[in-house]
């Protein structure tokens, strides 16, 4: 049985475990955190343990980055230089020079790895896609999507930290990025505007626009701007010349509980979206059998990196106030 | 694991030969009355068409899949208890209510185990709202609202000899069983209107509208009708809505779509992403198949939701309440 080591015992790092062991086939040989009681409540959780990043490089042979984006340089060159399978959360780096470092280790390593581009394991994505390929809207033309909700709160509040997260373009909307460029191909320039740097506290707020070398038109609406316990909301409208595919999660969610209010607390409203299948768990699922068969994975190490560099363009063009190509 | 398919009049037919293809699992072949069709079928799926049930089920299958025409379950069921251990059938399982009783009682004399259609028990929207009822977030349940309506059929299900009824005999059921399922309560009391207006050419009711009411109070009412318009963007519908003491809780399990227009405006469709329900349903009858177990949700099951629907007929037609 192949073993896993955990690094970052945050929210991916919680949610990769569970997707982990509901393989079945991997043990979780450990967990590190540099809080390391973090590690260690998340370890009793799956009757794994904490411990140190030499102990976890040694003993496990995969390893999955779950840490704030700055710090995934660090731990991917580590693991790729012992040798280790390496599972790195989105974005795959915080800057282009990292991500060039970071692949190229990997490649000398010769060992498996893979960015988690989530999304192409989402069905409502996973479909749209499918059906562009079908042709069902013919000649794509344009697509607009809206990802986002509250601002997220991290470990230390490092989503606040541009440094660190990137911000609403890096940290979330990366996402779309990846989704419309497995669509549509690559992207020729990119301009963008932002709410990233006016120092606003726990508000950031971005509208992108991309132009694909195929024609597309793409535009992206990231939010980190709703008020907290906002709903989290996904859409897309995807126009060809021959049809158009449309997604709104808030209008798609087959479950909605109204519960009496608790004493003290408004009444919610929780409406869910259940599956069979977990996008995290098939993400997971599907680098483990490329490395169980020595295939090579649906996200590829150029996808994460081109996914990153879209982000980073939309940045600077937010600085500078032009488009700028790729 | 050896499989053979009796019939693919029920168009669920191909969705669960895909499913066995897909599990790696032995489709030794298949047999259907209409020899075109079933030679069809068993090109697509790569496996031996007999055009005898008799020559398909002398195979040793460990299973027979039944997606026959409603009112030809009793004859195949009776024939595959006779060879096979284990029988997976289409609701409803059979055209009266007698005859439904009277195939779970073969089946139990013979030994083979009755796997009725149950896929709303796997809708992870409707599991996750059993599990939500169950934690007690909306209290007592004190009605329900319910839904599972379609377009109009075509072939055989609109012919009254083949198909036993209409909407209701085809839509209610699978609601009915949610509602038990989900309020695990007895109905006690049904009444029924119906009608065969929309479509002259069908011999069967297509709208219908039942009222039931639950043994500790609770009363609901659904709607099984095959009223949407064949332009509707959808095969149709499944929405259940519980109104109780702490909460209410509406569920719509086929929400999880999105939407295709094409350039002329000649299609508008849905185009559903949520999980497969006939082929979670399928994995776990064959799991239990597989471990020697019986059938995960008992025939017995289908049978109340069956005596349900064919009491509605009755109230329909004396136009009063009648209890079960």
């Amino acid at each position: 049985m192949l073993k896993v080591g955990i690094i970052g015992a945050g929210t991916m790092g919680r949610m990769h475990s569970s997707a982990w062991a509901s393989t079945g086939r991997v043990e979780i040989a450990g967990i590190y955190d540099v809080n390391m009681s973090y590690a260690e409540a998340l370890a009793s959780q799956y009757s794994t343990k904490a411990v140190d990043l030499p102990t976890l490089l040694k003993e496990a042979d995969i390893i999955d980055v779950c840490t704030p984006t700055h710090t995934h340089h660090q731990y991917v060159i580590e693991a790729a230089r012992a040798g280790k399978h390496i599972f790195c959360e989105k974005p795959l780096a915080r800057t282009l020079e990292q991500g060039e470092e970071m692949i190229k280790e990997v490649e000398k390593a010769g060992v498996k790895f893979m960015v988690g581009q989530v999304l192409r394991w989402f069905p409502e994505y996973r479909k749209a896609k499918m059906l562009i390929a079908e042709g069902a809207i013919g000649n794509p033309l344009s697509a607009r999507t809206t990802r986002g909700g509250a601002f997220p709160i991290g470990t230390a509040d490092w989503y606040a930290d541009f440094e660190k997260s990137g911000g609403v373009i890096l940290d979330l909307i990366i996402h779309d990025f990846d989704f419309l460029r497995w669509c549509f191909g690559e992207v020729e320039r990119v301009f963008a505007q932002s709410l990233t740097f006016r120092k606003l506290e726990h508000l950031d707020y971005t509208l992108v626009m991309l132009r694909f070398r195929s024609g597309v038109l793409g535009h992206i609406e990231g939010i980190f701007a709703y008020p907290p316990g906002s709903p989290f909301r996904t859409s897309y409208e995807i126009a060809g010349e021959k049809g158009m595919l449309t997604f709104d999660n808030q209008s798609t969610m087959p479950v909605k509980l109204l519960a009496k209010p608790e004493e003290g607390k408004a009444g919610v409203a929780v409406p869910e979206s259940p599956l069979a299948e977990n996008p995290y768990f098939l993400e997971i699922e599907h680098f483990l059998s490329c490395i169980e068969e020595d295939k090579e994975p649906e996200v590829k190490a150029e996808d994460g990196f081109e996914a990153i560099r879209i982000a980073l363009s939309a940045i600077e063009s937010v600085k500078k106030n032009k488009p700028i190509y790729l | 694991m050896r499989i053979g398919i009796i019939s693919f009049a029920n168009k669920r037919a191909y969705e669960y030969a895909e499913c066995i293809k897909e599990m790696g699992l032995n489709l030794i072949g298949i047999t259907d009355d209409e020899e075109k069709r079933g030679k069809e079928a068993a090109e697509r799926f790569q496996t031996c068409f007999y055009p005898k049930k008799e020559d398909l089920l002398f195979q040793k299958l460990d299973a027979v899949i039944i997606c026959s025409e409603n009112a030809k379950h009793k004859e195949d069921i009776l024939l595959s208890a006779e060879a096979c251990k284990n029988i997976i059938c289409e609701m409803p399982l059979a055209t009266s209510f007698d005859d439904a009783r009277n195939i779970l009682n073969a089946c139990e004399e013979r030994k083979a185990s009755l796997f009725l259609a149950f896929p709303y028990r796997y809708s992870p929207p409707l599991v996750r709202a059993k599990e939500i009822l169950n934690e007690g977030k909306i209290g007592e349940v004190l009605a329900v609202k319910a839904t599972h309506r379609s377009k109009v059929p075509d072939g055989w299900q609109v012919k009254k000899d083949l198909a036993g009824g209409g909407a209701i005999l085809q839509n209610a059921p699978a609601m009915i069983d949610v509602m038990r399922w989900f309020t695990e309560d007895e109905i006690v009391e049904v009444y029924a209107e119906f009608n065969k207006s929309v479509h002259l050419e069908i011999e069967v009711e297509d709208i219908a509208t039942l009222s039931l009411r639950f043994s500790r109070g609770a009363f609901a009412t659904l709607d099984p009708s095959w009223c949407l318009p064949p332009s509707y963007p959808f095969w149709g519908d499944a929405t259940i809505e519980l109104i109780g003491k702490e909460g209410a809780l509406l569920v719509n399990a086929f929400a999880q779509v999105l939407s295709y227009i094409d350039e002329k405006g000649k299609r508008y469709s849905w185009e559903y992403w949520g999980s497969p329900l006939n082929k979670l349903m399928l994995r776990d009858y064959i799991g239990h198949i597989e471990r020697g177990e019986g059938a995960p949700i008992s025939p017995i099951e289908g049978l109340k939701a069956l005596e349900v629907a064919f009491k509605g007929y009755i109230s329909g037609e004396r136009k009063e309440p009648l209890s079960i």
